[in-house]
């Protein structure tokens, strides 16, 4: 679109960057070599660490470790000046020597270099740390070795350190495999989150980064997965972090937010809070620290802030985040004594209005058109209380879970509506007024325990194979008290205008619980280790029993006795009892197929043979809504799955499942008790309903590269059809009133495809990373309007680009072009409808001096769609963040946002026919000045 | 309830006395120490150890080709080689020269996994002048011509029990893994010596109760190993550095190999009840503990053996040379490449060691991975490498059958 040539000018940078570099290198074409060898035992040294310095500062310039002949080169070095050469192996004396390459060769030739081993521990306090060095079977990266900015964190390492990526999503790899796991001092670190780890912990708390693979098969040395341990300095294991900031703009806009981190090697604890205007919305814990981390001195492009929620939103929150290790026994695999306990506490007042237009089209009729205009107005207040507790234990085989999750939320809200309906000739045919204030509240219980046992793999004889059980309740209670005022009127049968004043106090009570059984391998316990190896059998049985109570009391108001009565029609108790039992045979069987060394294929079959029953009954004092029914389904599900692994090149995982899922209808669709005050739209039941059930057919293909090439793809398709699909048949009367009740229709279907590609340049300073995704989506919705029925085929159409460029830690930019394109057209008719939404920005990162970074995004975006005007907004943000004190540890910030004053929220879509076009209210340009503290400690 | 408690007494007195009445006495009067620490094992030139080096790269065809080389035997004309991913027994020739298969799993039928098949290796038999492979399931014996033609299957009998037999010059025979319902004894020994059908000694009974099933960490290698004297055999058990020496009048220690503490487990580990059921876990917590040594080769003044951990420290520097008259230790993972090896390396990593000693030669092999990995790597020396392996290089690719290396040592160093 419009920046194209901002993303030709980008790469050819890159590309311009990169030659750049490679000829600064051909500068310097020295080399140094030799073979290091154990002056004593007399063999070579393999994987010895050889790091080249500049003297005298000592600036490393490369380094490498020793093949398994113990030779080394190391090219590109500088001739004709002080270099130093130092060269370790753990358990041996170190080795340095101060040399020229001279100018004539190029090559400096050490020949054999013989080191001793090192029988006094104590000298190696006097030695240079490597940078790199192989402990074992563990890469070892020394913090020490790397001289950053005193403020510096992990991630600014991470940068500096050639073999480490890391993505623009948070992946990090090491020569081009991803790492699955991220540890500090061996666990998880603030709730495992890599992001909060590597941009709070300083650079000098590290001690080393260390990489292994956990191997799975030590016949096959490549088939591993890769984990990175934070080693932190000795005396480092204890200390806190956090933030303390506010900030002060214009239109009252405001913002404060703090957190406060404590972590020793048995206790990790978070204390956070937070309170704004700018619709910085925190949902949890994790996503407080994760906004507010430290960061070190590079640049990052993440920091800017989230402008295009929609509506205005003061949320403020508080919480505290525990997690306490009763025995320290880190060094055991898979075994876990943990106590965790959380809460958070959230309130927001949010307004949200909205201006839309709906056009509904009606095949036959008189009107081929109804309009709809729609102003509304909502207010709301919220406040929400969670409490979590729970308690883990592995040891060995056994795993035993307790956890209870406590949730209460209260909400005042108030609502305006306005609705005005005109038929194809513009004419007004009718018009409503709502208005709706109500009070709220929910509070739930739930308790979840399971146990898991598996049996001793490493008895090939044995039966019994394991099993898990799974137990868990939830109590809630709602309480909805509501008045709702509506006026109605007709312009077509002025006998039809109405006016409501109603008050509702509603209350429900629900007890579930759910039990579950699985029981592994059935064949195995049943006919012997080795006696049946075709397949195997796990037996699963699921019970979900349901209860639930409503009271439903309504009042009118009297205008002859200027009081309210109660509404007996509406007034109501219920009970509902929902009982699903779901047993399970999963038929399995895996095969493999390997070459040590070459290959590893494996197939895996699951058949689910699994039925449910559904029990639903419903005692109402409206006998009509004395329900009971029982609802039997066969649900079938199958999953094949190949995956192949060529050592060294790729890994291809090719998958497919179907599945079969059951909605049953809810009393809402069989027996609804109409309520007239909902003007336009009437519920009817439908007694003939039946269960939907949706059938879908999923395929995968993934493809990664085993090379250091990172590269990376993703292909899904997927196909779905619903039987007997619950969709609503609509009559529309004169005044656009809308009598809607569910019927079955087995018409329709959707398919789609999706994708994604990735691949990532590690240049000398700089890194390109490359990104595209791709999803198409094409379904049949039935419509059915005023007894006529037609179909509507929808065509979605998604591609993103987005390049990722940084250049040392100095600049970030970032360009996205995003096109999303709608298209449907009606069976019947003409009736076609198009929508395009495009969207290209530019963002970019710039650490103008160590203290001062100044960020932009700039965003241009572009929506058409039939019937409408095209709609052009550009949103440009700036902000600028300098760093004060010692540590970084104070911040003065300043962001402009909406300086073009376009910001826009815009709604469009098609609902078989039904297209909705209209724009929300969002934040308008504002100028914010921030002071941020940062308090941190790590070590005593 | 006194009778009871007498019974019980006199029933666990005469266990008590029972047990050694079992099994035979190991003879523990002549034993060499030889105490190694792999850290400060010796390198040096492939020259010094061996006479000779060749390369013999099997023939990769869609037919021939297979993961890695679990066993290795040799006869006159063929390499006879298992191998555990395709659970096929392959047959080529010296030169490498593929020849033919046994495919167990067609054999033994009904599997559609092939790591179901539990055969883990096989036992060549001479019979008159004819080499016959037999290999069995839990319930059946299969045996095979060196043709790859089924020559008979029988049902396996629970009354009797061996893995590996060897026949002394006088007719005494040596079994391992050894346990035969019809006699009195029906235990389970590692080593039973017979001559004339009866037993002369049983030694080392293994316990078949629950807490066994629990697996355990092994070496792996012959159960019976070969020496350059044909009236003495090497054996050795899991958990113990002991190389037992098996001669036709019974078993004695003939090596007690010492550790660093940090790689030997505690010398209770075998009695102590806290250690039983709980063995692997141990090796998992402790991985740079030894649990055991096998392959053990005495060839001249020189003994040969490979060390089990779980640490990469011993997995990669893990097979030994020990010389007896000068207790030198060199490590064959630290040898440089020479003239002798044709400038090529022939122990690669993770847990690569001689495979088998004919009483000649020695064999080890390498992966084509490795092997192709090293050529890269040295690429820029033009190094002449032998004309076979020049083919090889030139021809194959790192995907290709392992390369057998065969080795004849010197008798001493």
């Amino acid at each position: 679109m419009r920046l194209i040539p901002v993303f030709i000018v980008l790469l050819i940078s890159a590309i311009n960057y990169s030659l750049y570099a490679q000829t600064k290198v051909i500068e310097k074409p020295g080399v140094v070599k030799g073979t290091i060898r154990d002056s004593i035992h007399n063999h070579a040294l393999k994987s010895a660490t050889i790091a080249i310095y500049k003297e005298p500062k000592k600036e490393l310039l490369a380094y490498l470790v020793s093949n398994n002949l113990g030779e080394f080169s190391v090219r590109n070095l500088p001739v004709s000046i002080p270099l130093e050469i130092i060269i370790s192996n753990i358990g041996y004396k170190q080795y340095s020597k101060i040399f020229e390459i001279p100018d004539s060769s190029a090559v400096m030739d050490f020949k054999t270099l013989f080191i001793s081993i090192n029988e006094i521990e104590i000298e190696e306090v006097t030695i240079t740390i490597p940078p790199i060095q192989m402990n074992g079977d563990t890469l070892e990266f020394n913090a020490a070795a790397f001289k950053l900015d005193s403020n510096a964190v992990v991630q600014d390492l991470l940068k500096n350190i050639p073999n480490i990526t890391q993505w623009g999503d948070g992946t990090i790899t090491v020569n081009g495999r991803e790492i699955k796991k991220l540890l500090v001092n061996g666990k998880e670190f603030m709730g495992g989150d890599t992001k909060v780890s590597i941009e709070n912990i300083p650079k000098n708390a590290l001690e080393k980064i260390q990489v292994y693979n956990t191997l799975q098969d030590s016949k096959n040395i490549q088939d591993s997965i890769l984990h990175m341990n934070l080693k932190l300095k000795k005396g480092k294991e204890t200390g806190f972090f956090g933030k303390i900031g506010a900030g002060r703009g214009t239109s009252g806009s405001y913002e404060a937010d703090g957190n406060l981190n404590f972590f020793s090697p048995k206790l990790q604890l978070s204390l956070v809070a937070a309170s704004n205007n700018i619709n910085k919305i925190p949902n949890d814990i994790n996503t407080l620290l994760r906004n507010s981390t430290y960061k070190g001195v590079g640049v990052q492009l993440d920091y800017m802030p989230n402008f295009k929620v929609a509506g205005t939103n003061k949320p403020t929150s508080a919480g505290y985040k525990l997690e306490y290790e009763l025995t320290d026994i880190v060094n055991r695999r898979n075994n876990k004594n943990l106590i965790s306990n959380e809460y958070f506490f959230k309130d927001n007042q949010t307004f949200q209005g909205s201006n839309i237009k709906i056009i509904t089209s009606i095949s036959g009729g008189e009107d081929t058109n109804i309009v709809e205009e729609v102003l509304t107005k909502n207010n709301s207040h919220t406040d929400n209380h969670k409490f979590d507790l729970g308690y883990v234990y592995a040891k060995d085989r056994y795993s035993f879970v307790l956890s209870q999750h406590i949730n209460a939320n209260n909400n005042i809200s108030s609502n305006n509506r306005v609705n005005s309906s005109s038929n194809s000739n513009s004419e007004l045919i009718s018009n409503s007024y709502v208005s709706t204030n109500s009070k709220a509240s929910n509070t739930s219980y739930n308790f979840k325990s399971g146990f898991n046992y598996l049996s001793n793999i490493w008895d090939v004889n044995r039966r019994f194979s394991g099993f898990s059980s799974n137990y868990a309740i939830q109590l809630t209670r709602n309480r909805d008290d509501r008045e709702n005022m509506t006026n109605f009127q007709s312009f077509r049968d002025t006998l039809k205008s109405r006016d409501f004043n109603r008050q509702y106090n509603n209350s429900s009570n629900t007890f579930n619980q759910n039990i579950n059984f699985k029981l592994n391998n059935l064949l195995r316990l049943v006919f012997g280790a080795n006696n049946f190896s075709i397949f195997d059998i796990d037996v699963d049985n699921n019970l979900r029993i349901n209860h639930s109570s409503h009271t439903a009391i309504a009042y009118d108001y009297n205008t002859a006795s200027k009081g309210y009565t109660t509404n007996d029609h509406l007034t109501n108790n219920s009970f509902y009892i929902a009982t699903i039992y779901e047993p399970e045979l999963i038929m399995h069987k895996i095969i493999t197929r390997r070459l040590t060394n070459r290959f590893h294929q494996s197939w895996s079959f699951v058949f689910n043979i699994k039925s449910q029953f559904f029990r639903q009954k419903n005692r109402s004092e409206k006998d009509f809504q004395n329900i009971n029914r029982l609802y039997s389904n066969f649900l079938p599900a199958a999953r094949l799955e190949f995956s192949d692994s060529q050592y060294g090149n790729y890994r291809k995982v090719f998958s497919m499942n179907y599945n079969n899922t059951i909605i049953a209808p809810s009393i809402t669709q069989l027996a609804p008790l109409i309520d007239s005050i909902n003007v336009y739209y009437f519920r009817v039941g439908n007694f003939d309903l039946q269960e939907q059930r949706e059938e879908s057919i999923n395929v995968k293909f993934h493809y990664s590269s085993e090379k250091k090439d990172n590269f990376e793809y993703e292909i899904v398709g997927r196909y779905a059809t619903v039987h007997d699909n619950m969709v609503d048949k609509v009559t529309i009367d004169q005044q656009n009133l809308r009598t809607v009740y569910a019927i079955n229709n087995s018409e329709n279907y959707e398919y789609g495809i999706s994708g994604w590609v990735r691949k990532s340049l590690k240049l000398k300073h700089s890194e390109l990373q490359f990104r595209y995704n791709a999803h198409y989506n094409y379904s049949k919705t039935p419509n059915f309007i005023n007894d006529h029925e037609s179909f509507w085929y929808n065509n979605d159409i998604e591609n993103v680009v987005n390049i990722h460029f940084t250049i040392r830690s100095n600049v970030a930019v970032e360009a996205k072009q995003n096109l999303i394109n709608s298209f449907s057209k009606e069976s019947k008719g003409e009736r076609k409808w198009t929508n395009m939404h495009a969207s290209t920005s530019l963002s970019m990162s710039y650490n103008l001096t160590n203290k001062l970074t100044i960020n932009s995004n700039l965003s241009f975006s572009k929506n058409t769609a039939s019937k409408t005007d095209a709609i052009h907004y550009n949103l440009w943000n700036v902000s600028a963040f300098y760093r004060l004190l010692k540590g970084n540890n104070l911040e003065l910030s300043f962001s402009a946002l909406d300086l073009l004053r376009q910001n826009n929220a815009i709604i469009y879509h098609n609902q078989a026919g039904r297209i909705t076009t209209g724009t929300q209210n969002v934040l308008k340009q504002y100028f914010i000045l921030g002071i941020s503290y940062y308090p941190r400690k790590f070590g005593r | 309830m006194k009778t009871l408690f007498l019974s019980l007494l006199v029933f666990t007195f005469i266990n008590i006395h029972r047990a050694p009445c079992q099994e035979s006495c190991v003879d523990t009067s002549d034993i060499m120490i030889l105490r190694i620490d792999p850290k400060t094992a010796n390198g040096g030139s492939m020259s010094r150890l061996f006479e000779q080096i060749d390369f013999v790269p099997l023939e990769t065809t869609k037919e021939s080709l297979f993961g890695d080389i679990s066993q290795l035997e040799v006869t006159d004309d063929e390499f006879i080689i298992f191998d555990n991913d395709t659970k096929c027994i392959l047959i080529f020739d010296k030169l490498g020269k593929y020849k033919n298969k046994i495919n167990l799993v067609k054999e033994v039928g009904g599997k559609i996994n092939t790591q179901d098949v539990d055969i883990n290796g096989f036992t060549l038999k001479s019979e008159n002048t004819t080499q016959l492979i037999v290999a069995s399931t839990r319930n059946k014996t299969f045996v095979f011509n060196t043709k790859a033609e089924r020559v008979d299957a029988y049902e396996r009998s629970d009354d009797y029990y061996a893995t590996q037999e060897y026949l002394f010059k006088d007719l005494t025979r040596v079994f391992s893994y050894y346990k035969n319902n019809k006699h009195d004894d029906k235990s389970f020994y590692q080593y039973v010596l017979t001559k004339d059908d009866k037993t002369v000694g049983k030694y080392f009974e293994i316990d078949t109760g629950k807490l066994s099933k629990n697996g355990d960490f092994a070496v792996g290698g012959p159960s019976l190993i070969e020496t350059d004297n044909s009236e003495i055999i090497h054996a050795v058990k899991y958990y113990d550095y002991n190389i037992y020496r098996i001669t036709k009048s019974g078993i004695s220690v003939a090596y007690r190999l010492v550790f660093p503490k940090e790689n030997s487990i505690p010398n209770d580990f075998n009695t102590n009840n806290i250690y039983f059921g709980k063995k692997i876990d141990y090796f998992f917590k402790y991985p740079k503990k030894i649990f055991g040594i096998g392959y053990t080769y005495k060839i001249g003044n020189n003994l040969y053996f490979k060390c089990g951990g779980l640490s990469s420290d011993i997995r990669n520097n893990g097979s030994f040379v020990y010389n007896l008259a000068n207790n030198y230790l060199i490590s064959l993972n630290r040898l440089d490449i020479d003239d002798t090896s044709s400038y090529l390396p022939i122990m690669g990593r993770w847990d690569n060691n001689i495979k088998k000693y004919d009483g000649e030669y020695l064999y080890c092999s390498l992966s084509s991975l490795e092997m192709f990995n090293f050529y890269e790597q040295e690429k820029d020396k033009n190094r002449k490498y032998p004309v076979v392996m020049n083919a090889y290089f030139k021809n194959g690719n790192n995907k290709d059958n392992p390369v057998i290396i065969r080795i004849k040592p010197k008798k001493d160093i």
